[in-house]
């Protein structure tokens, strides 16, 4: 009985092993360069980092986008938002003062981890960190939440997905002369990639996100 | 899942092994491109920076740091910020003093989602 224990763990404990290393290979490849392909029955995606002329065909976009936005009085920017939530009871300002002060205690606790060496004292204030960061989480999902319908979040999420539609491509090596480059584009519009209930979007746009910063992060 | 992973390749020997010997022989490359980096490829620059400088406080028998340190990303962290605060009380306590950038933290920007 003892030994079809031991057997069994180690199994586990292997198969853990070959899961960190397909772990690691796939990183490994997913760093190597700036592009992630992947294969979806027999069909080869990709997603790459834009060229310069595709970021500003975006930027392009994005301007068209927002001009469409601030014209559009059903669209509001995220202070206006947040008065509307003020009236009615909710205050954001106050949520994210006390993200910061939540931060502020987190660095304070930090600072004591970083000098304990009593392994109680490390449990304990580890989980006292731990606590406070999903209080923090807690509160920016709720924020986010809250302002998902905003100008600046709604343009993000535009630009995000236009970049997605520029890059996002399959491989037709039978199409394509020797020498040449198979990968082509597959959407022939971005009106197309919008409407298109293709599960590989998903994944792209699980990809792109290892591969650029979103346009709020880069501001 | 997959930045734990970034994190854990980036502290391994191979790794650390390329990072020391890139810095050495400027012709070295770490990726097939070499402009336009990934957010990945930025960050994995970051965590590699970011392993050397805990192996060479390690290396260093500086106050604070061990093996159980570095493996543990909340530890790991917390030295990371005392270190800062530490650097930062030298440097306000000993102004117009050079003190050497290319220790110090991971001199690529990393911005957090």
């Amino acid at each position: 009985m003892e030994s079809k224990i031991n057997k069994a763990e180690i199994a586990k404990d292997a198969l853990k092993a070959i899961q960190e290393i397909e772990d690691v290979v796939k990183v490994e490849n997913l760093v190597k360069d700036n592009k992630i392909e992947w294969k979806d029955g027999d069909k080869t995606y990709r997603v790459r980092k834009p060229s310069y002329g595709e970021r500003q065909e975006a930027d392009g976009a994005r301007r068209k986008r927002y001009l469409e936005m601030i014209k559009d009085d059903t669209y509001l920017f995220k202070k206006q938002w947040m008065e509307l939530y003020k009236g009615k009871g909710v205050n954001i300002a106050e949520k994210e003062n006390k993200i910061q002060s939540l931060q502020s205690d987190i660095k304070t606790l930090l600072l004591r981890l970083a000098t304990t060496e009593l392994p109680n004292d490390i449990t304990l204030l580890k989980t006292e960190i731990l606590k406070l960061r999903a209080e923090q989480i807690q509160i920016s999902m709720e924020i986010t939440d809250l302002l998902n319908h905003s100008i600046e979040d709604q343009l993000m999420l535009y630009v995000n997905s236009y970049i997605t539609y520029l890059v996002f491509e399959k491989s037709e090596p039978e199409d394509t002369k020797q020498g040449d480059n198979p990968w082509r584009r597959i959407y022939k519009s971005f009106a197309e990639f919008q409407t298109s209930s293709d599960k590989c979007i998903d994944s792209a746009f699980s990809y792109m996100s290892y591969l650029i910063y979103s346009y709020e992060e880069k501001k | 899942m997959i930045f734990d992973t970034l994190q854990n390749l980036c502290k391994s020997n191979e790794h650390q092994i390329i990072y020391h010997r890139v810095k050495e022989i400027g012709s070295l490359c770490l990726f097939e491109n070499n402009r336009d980096l990934s957010k990945l490829q930025i960050m994995y620059l970051y965590y590699l920076e970011l392993f050397a400088v805990l192996f060479q406080d390690l290396n260093m028998d500086e106050k604070y740091i061990s093996e159980e340190v570095i493996n543990d990303p909340i530890r790991r962290e917390a030295y990371l910020l005392y270190r800062k605060e530490r650097r930062n009380k030298n440097t306000d306590n000993d102004t117009g003093k050079h003190i050497d950038s290319s220790h110090g933290d991971g001199s690529v920007i990393f911005r957090k989602k």
